[in-house]
C-alpha cells in the first residue's frame, strides 16, 4: 500500500496538512494521521494537500471530532483494550451526531470510523419499532395500505 | 464508494441552516444499507415495513447474500417435531434460541438458513424463518438416497446434491450408485461422475465449501466423505480416530463430537488446512445415569444439540445444559425441549428467488 512511501522518509519533521470545514474553521492534522482517510491519502499522493483542503460537507464541530478520531487511531503504543474503551466513549453521542460521523467517514473514506459508527447505529436501532425508525430517519413516505398489509402478512411474527 | 453524501444530503438545499442543524439526518441509501448489513435477521424482517426503500434493500438478493455470508447471525438450535408428515400442514416458529418446525425427522440438510428435505417422495427447499418454500422436481422415483445442500464458493451459487443408493435388499448394505446435482434456477437434475465410496450416514454438515457426511465402515470409527461443491467430487476428509463420534456444525466450521467418555463431551474442530483440534471439553456433572452406546442413537441429537448464540447446548438425561466456551462454565437450563436437534442459522434467503420459481408457498406459523 502507499503508506510505505511515507515510512521511507524517516528523519523528516512531522508533515502537517490543513483541512477546512464547511463553516470555515481550519484544522491541522499530521499527514500520518490523515492517511487513514482514503480521500485525503489520494490528495496527498497527488500533491493536492499543500493548501487547505476544503471539506464542504463537513462542519467544524464534526470535523474536529473526526480529526480527534484520526489522531487517536494514529497514536503508537495504544493497546487494543484502551483504544476500544476510547472508541466506546467517542460514539457515546446522540444518533444525529452518529449520522454525521457516518456521512463524514463515508465522504473521507475512513473505514474504521464508518464501521464503528454504523455498528453503533445498528445496535441502537435493532430493537426499535418501524414507527420509531421512521422518526429517527426522517422517513415520511409510508406504504400504501395494500403494500403495508402485504408486508405485515409476510413477516407477521417479527411484530410480536 | 462513488456516491458523495454531500450531493444528496440537506447541506446544499438551504445555505444558512448548517450552523444550527448540522447536516444530519438523511443517510443515503448506500449508508442505510451499510447499517442494515449489521443487523440480525429478525430485525431486518421487522424493518421491511419501515418504507419502500428499506424493504427493497432488505429484499434485494445481493444484500441478502452478503448479509448471510457476513456472519452477523448467531446460530440457533433447530428442533424438528415430526407430526404425521404427509397429512399435517407444516409450521415453524422461532425465538432467540430455537427454531421449531414440524417437519419430517431425519435426513434433511441445511445451509445458511435453508432447509432441504424430502417428504413423501417430494423434495422441498424451505426457509423456516420466512416460512417460504418451493417443491423441487422429483428425481428418480422413490428410492433410498441422501440429500445435501451447499454453496459453491467460486460462483456463490447454492447447489442441491442427491446421492441415490441401491434398492433395499435383505442382507445387503446400502450402496451409493449415482449422484446428481440440481443447480439454482434449474429444474432438472444433472448426473455427476463422482460418487461416495460407501453409504452416507445421516444428515450432512456444510462447512468450508464442502458437504460432509459420516460414512459407513466395518468398525465404529468415524470416517468422513466430503463433497466439494465447486469441484463436484467426493473426497475423504481425514479426521481423528474416534468411536461413534458424530458431525456437527460449529459456527460454520466442521466439528466432531466424541461421547465415548461418560463424564464429558469432547468437541473437535477442523481448522483451516484440515487440521483437527480438540477445542472444547465439556464436563457433564453429574454424569448421566445411562448412556447410549450406539452411534445411531447419539445422532438423534440426544446428547449434543449444537450452538446457541456463543454457547454450546448439550442435552443430557432430558436436561438442557448450556456451556459457555468463554468462561468454561456449564449452566443448567431446565428440561430439554425434545425433538431432533442441530445448529442452524436463520437468513432471509428466498428459495423461490434462488430457484426462479414462479410460485412460492408458505407454511404456517405456529
Amino acid at each position: 500500500m502507499s503508506s510505505s512511501s511515507s515510512s521511507s522518509l524517516p528523519p523528516c519533521p512531522k508533515k502537517m496538512i490543513t483541512l477546512k470545514s464547511s463553516d470555515g474553521e481550519t484544522f491541522q492534522i499530521e499527514e500520518t494521521a490523515a492517511l487513514q482517510s482514503k480521500t485525503l491519502e489520494n490528495m496527498i499522493d497527488e500533491n493536492c494537500a499543500s493548501t487547505p483542503i476544503p471539506l464542504r460537507s463537513i462542519n467544524g464541530k464534526i470535523l474536529a471530532k473526526v480529526v480527534e478520531f484520526c489522531n487517536k487511531h494514529a497514536e503508537v503504543g495504544v493497546d487494543a483494550e484502551s483504544l476500544h474503551a476510547w472508541d466506546a466513549e467517542f460514539v457515546n453521542v446522540e444518533y444525529t451526531t452518529l449520522f454525521d460521523y457516518i456521512l463524514a467517514a463515508n465522504f473521507l473514506e475512513i473505514p474504521t470510523l464508518l464501521d464503528l459508527a454504523s455498528g453503533v447505529v445498528g445496535d441502537m436501532i435493532k430493537g426499535k419499532t418501524p414507527d420509531e425508525i421512521r422518526k429517527m430517519f426522517n422517513i415520511n413516505d409510508a406504504f400504501s395500505p395494500e403494500e403495508e398489509e402485504e408486508v405485515r402478512r409476510a413477516n407477521q411474527w417479527a411484530f410480536e | 464508494m462513488s456516491s458523495c453524501p454531500s450531493s444528496s444530503s440537506s447541506s446544499s438545499s438551504s445555505s444558512p441552516s448548517w450552523r444550527e442543524t448540522p447536516m444530519t439526518s438523511s443517510l443515503s441509501l448506500d449508508l442505510v444499507r451499510a447499517v442494515l448489513a449489521r443487523l440480525p435477521t429478525i430485525s431486518l424482517l421487522k424493518f421491511r415495513s419501515v418504507c419502500r426503500e428499506w424493504r427493497d434493500i432488505i429484499d434485494d438478493p445481493h444484500f441478502v447474500a452478503m448479509h448471510t455470508m457476513s456472519g452477523v447471525e448467531s446460530p440457533r438450535i433447530l428442533l424438528l417435531e415430526s407430526e404425521s408428515s404427509c397429512r399435517a400442514y407444516p409450521w415453524s416458529a422461532v425465538d432467540d434460541e430455537f427454531l421449531l418446525a414440524s417437519l419430517p425427522y431425519g435426513d434433511g440438510a441445511s445451509c445458511h438458513g435453508l432447509l432441504c428435505f424430502e417428504d413423501c417422495g417430494t423434495t422441498y427447499l424451505l426457509n423456516p424463518l420466512t416460512r417460504e418454500f418451493i417443491s423441487l422436481p422429483s428425481a428418480e422415483p422413490r428410492r433410498p438416497h441422501r440429500i445435501g445442500i451447499g454453496l459453491d464458493c467460486l460462483t456463490s451459487r447454492y447447489k442441491i446434491l442427491r446421492v441415490n443408493c441401491s434398492p433395499y435388499e435383505k442382507g445387503t448394505a446400502y450402496r451409493p450408485i449415482s449422484a446428481e446435482v440440481l443447480d439454482p434456477g434449474s429444474w432438472s437434475w444433472r448426473d455427476i461422475a463422482s460418487i461416495p465410496p460407501s453409504h452416507l450416514l445421516g444428515g450432512p454438515i456444510f462447512a468450508a465449501g464442502s458437504i460432509h457426511w459420516s460414512v459407513a465402515g466395518r468398525d465404529r470409527i468415524v470416517r468422513i466423505s466430503s463433497f466439494d461443491v465447486a469441484k463436484e467430487e467426493f473426497v475423504p476428509t481425514p479426521c481423528p480416530e474416534l468411536l461413534d463420534a458424530h458431525l456437527v456444525d460449529l459456527w460454520g466450521a466442521l466439528g466432531l463430537v466424541d461421547r465415548s467418555c461418560k463424564e464429558r463431551v469432547d468437541v473437535w474442530v477442523m481448522e483451516e488446512g484440515g487440521l483437527w483440534v480438540k477445542e472444547y471439553s465439556i464436563p457433564i456433572m453429574p454424569p448421566p445415569l445411562w448412556m447410549p452406546r450406539c452411534w445411531l442413537i447419539s445422532r438423534q441429537g440426544r446428547e449434543f444439540l449444537g450452538c446457541i448464540g456463543r454457547k454450546i447446548a448439550v442435552e443430557c438425561s432430558r436436561r438442557l445444559l448450556r456451556y459457555d466456551p468463554a468462561t468454561n462454565k456449564l449452566e443448567h437450563a431446565g428440561a430439554s425441549p425434545g425433538g431432533f436437534g442441530g445448529s442452524i442459522t436463520v437468513s432471509l434467503l428466498s428459495p423461490a428467488k434462488l430457484w426462479n420459481a414462479d410460485k412460492a408457498h408458505h407454511i404456517r406459523k405456529k
